[in-house]
């Protein structure tokens, strides 16, 4: 393991020290190919995230819904078109609730 | 265009977009519950700047400029925060998870299939972590283990996953 994977370890870990996150940012903005790297971990890591937390916020918002809802029926509408398992933000229903 | 068909044009980018945000939001702090509350934060202030919103221009980049200034504030204003990316470093990132939001769908797909292989060790370690947002040390105490072999283990886990994803990514030609 080198240098930097231990700085994006310590990342994923949650527990970067001051000095860690100095030199992280040191090589990112050096290098492409690092900050390539620091990225696609932390997609990773936020898929993983995404799977174990269970965020149906939304469709418990939807439940909670009069059927006559001002926008209720457009909010439906993008729910029933997302790709795969995607999970939408209660921020979208917000906004077209008011 | 009326406004309220521009909202529902924003919400429908939003909702396909917001884990790509999250993601962006997650490389510049490295704790998740803050990433989630940034991003709500950013899905309001979205919201609320709907009329400066260009549809004939890709969303995301002006997402993450959203998310850039949402971040910024909070360092800012918070007495505690994990927001430790410099700004220089910050619009690089944009541009990389830009591209990388491409290739979402297809690396969440192979991350379910690989994540079922793991044993049940890894994976109760893995919901502990992720699920529990737990700290290694506390990961440690209730393993009856320590920080370090913890901290390894989870690297081992993340390796074993990443060769098992780019695996599956080859069998699909859908490789980054």
């Amino acid at each position: 393991m080198n240098d930097f994977q231990k700085l994006v370890n310590a990342w994923l870990d949650g527990a970067l020290t001051d000095e860690q996150a100095r030199m992280l940012n040191v090589c990112l903005v050096q290098s492409d190919q690092q900050r390539r790297h620091f990225a696609n971990q932390v997609q990773l890591h936020h898929l993983m995230r995404e799977a174990y937390v269970n965020d149906d916020c939304l469709a418990t918002a939807l439940l909670r819904l009069p059927p006559a809802a001002k926008g209720a029926g457009q909010v439906r509408s993008i729910w029933q078109e997302l790709p795969g398992k995607s999970r939408p933000s209660t921020a979208a229903l917000v906004v077209l609730q008011t | 265009m009326p406004d309220q068909l521009i909202s529902v044009n924003l919400a429908r980018e939003w909702v396909k977009s917001q884990q790509n945000i999250l993601a962006y939001i997650g490389s510049l702090t490295y704790d998740f519950r803050e990433a989630e509350e940034l991003l709500q934060e950013t899905a309001a202030q979205v919201f609320e700047h709907a009329d400066r919103y260009d549809p004939a221009r890709p969303f995301l980049p002006w997402a993450f400029g959203i998310a850039r200034n949402v971040v910024l504030h909070h360092r800012r204003q918070a007495a505690r925060h994990h927001c430790v990316i410099d700004v220089e470093v910050m619009s690089r990132l944009a541009e990389v998870f830009d591209e990388l939001a491409e290739y979402r769908e297809q690396l969440r797909d192979a991350l379910e299939f690989c994540r079922e292989k793991l044993p049940p060790r890894s994976q109760h370690l893995c919901r502990l972590r992720y699920e529990g947002n737990l700290e290694v040390g506390e990961i440690a105490r209730r393993t009856g283990s320590t920080a370090g072999a913890v901290r390894i283990l989870l690297y081992r886990i993340r390796e074993q996953l990443r060769r098992c994803i780019g695996q599956q990514l080859e069998i699909e030609g859908t490789a980054p």
